[in-house]
């Protein structure tokens, strides 16, 4: 025998055409006011909105999402890059901030008359320096690399004459 | 637990992992395989009659967007009912309460027979109506099972909840609907 509960679950496939009611159902519905009155509201729910979909244009939709989600992708990367540029070059402040800490120098930096980077002297120039640069320069090469006399003390460059001076700006810009 | 669908159609999951795998074509197939769905679900939870395609385009992207999320648990046309609940709730929010859908004359279509069509708009109308009162949990149970015809082990892994609870928050939606619709 058929119960309203049997009935209820069956509701939506029959409504949807993809079941139908045996004879004993449909007896059963036709007695029962409750069944009758769920099967109504599925009856309706089931089409619910179907001319509102048949108006959708499934090719303008599919473009517009897809048109979106490579926009997205696009920003993502994008977003992606900046902020690994971003990580490297805070990465390179703090290297730089941590390089510059008194107790990370290796030797007597403020001993150093003259800053010159040996990677940006050309050898033919040493014959040029005075001797407080050619110690700079002794005393950069005994550091780690990565190290370099960077800075001069003002102090300092008041000892050396013009074409010194010259030697050390040229250094300094490569 | 993805739907079998016809003979040679591949399965949502399928579809899904090929567009993970960047096949934009895959996409487009699951769009034109939910898209009515989404628009009648939405319709039914009270979107408004002109609000359909934006929210159905909205749940879409939403979805491909973060689809690694999907598992499988549910099925993916349940999974995305979900989505297009949350964006209808969101929907509602934004407009600070008022009704995303009005439930009014001129939402209802146009019809031959003017007579018989007035019943079953006015039928339609109630039944949205009614709709609209419900608890979200109950009228989305209730869609999934009526509309789509849903077992209770998918709508309860769609929606967080147990098979039980779902059978009787559909038992409960069945009610108060036969109430207000009658």
């Amino acid at each position: 025998m058929t119960t309203c509960e049997q009935l209820s679950d069956r509701m939506p496939a029959v409504a949807r055409h993809e079941a139908s009611w045996s004879a004993e159902e449909q007896a059963h519905l036709a007695a029962c006011p409750d069944c009758q009155a769920e099967w109504d509201l599925v009856s309706v729910v089931t089409g619910l909105g179907a001319d509102v979909v048949s108006d959708l244009d499934v090719h303008h939709v599919t473009e517009r999402v897809l048109g979106r989600l490579r926009a997205d992708r696009h920003g993502r990367s994008r977003r992606m890059g900046w902020a690994v540029t971003g990580i490297a070059a805070a990465a390179a402040v703090m290297l730089a901030v941590w390089a510059g800490r008194p107790g990370q120098r290796l030797g007597p930096v403020s001993h150093r008359p003259v800053g010159v980077d040996v990677a940006q002297l050309p050898l033919p120039e040493l014959d040029s320096l005075g001797t407080p640069e050619l110690e700079a320069v002794l005393q950069s090469l005994d550091a780690p690399i990565g190290t370099s006399v960077e800075t001069v003390d003002s102090t300092e460059l008041d000892s050396l004459d013009t074409p010194e001076l010259q030697q050390v700006l040229d250094g300094l810009e490569g | 637990m993805s739907p079998p669908g016809r003979t040679g159609e591949q399965s949502d999951a399928a579809l899904v992992a090929a567009y993970r795998a960047g096949d934009e074509r895959a996409a487009a197939e699951l769009v034109r395989r939910h898209l009515g769905a989404i628009g009648r679900f939405l319709y039914a939870s009270g979107a408004g009659r002109s609000d359909v395609e934006d929210l159905v385009q909205e749940t879409l992207f939403r979805a491909f967007r973060r689809v690694d999320s999907w598992r499988g648990e549910a099925s993916f046309r349940s999974w995305l009912f979900t989505i297009a609940g949350n964006l209808l709730r969101d929907e509602y929010r934004k407009r600070k309460g008022r009704q995303v859908i009005s439930i009014d004359d001129r939402d209802l279509p146009d019809r031959a027979d003017p007579e018989s069509d007035f019943l079953a708009g006015e039928a339609e109308r109630r039944v949205r109506d009614g709709l609209s009162t419900l608890p979200r949990l109950q009228r989305e149970v209730f869609l999934l099972r009526a509309q789509e015809g849903k077992d209770y082990e998918d709508i309860a892994a769609a929606l967080g909840t147990t098979p039980g609870a779902a059978r009787v928050h559909y038992h409960h939606a069945v009610k108060r609907l036969k109430e207000l619709v009658k």
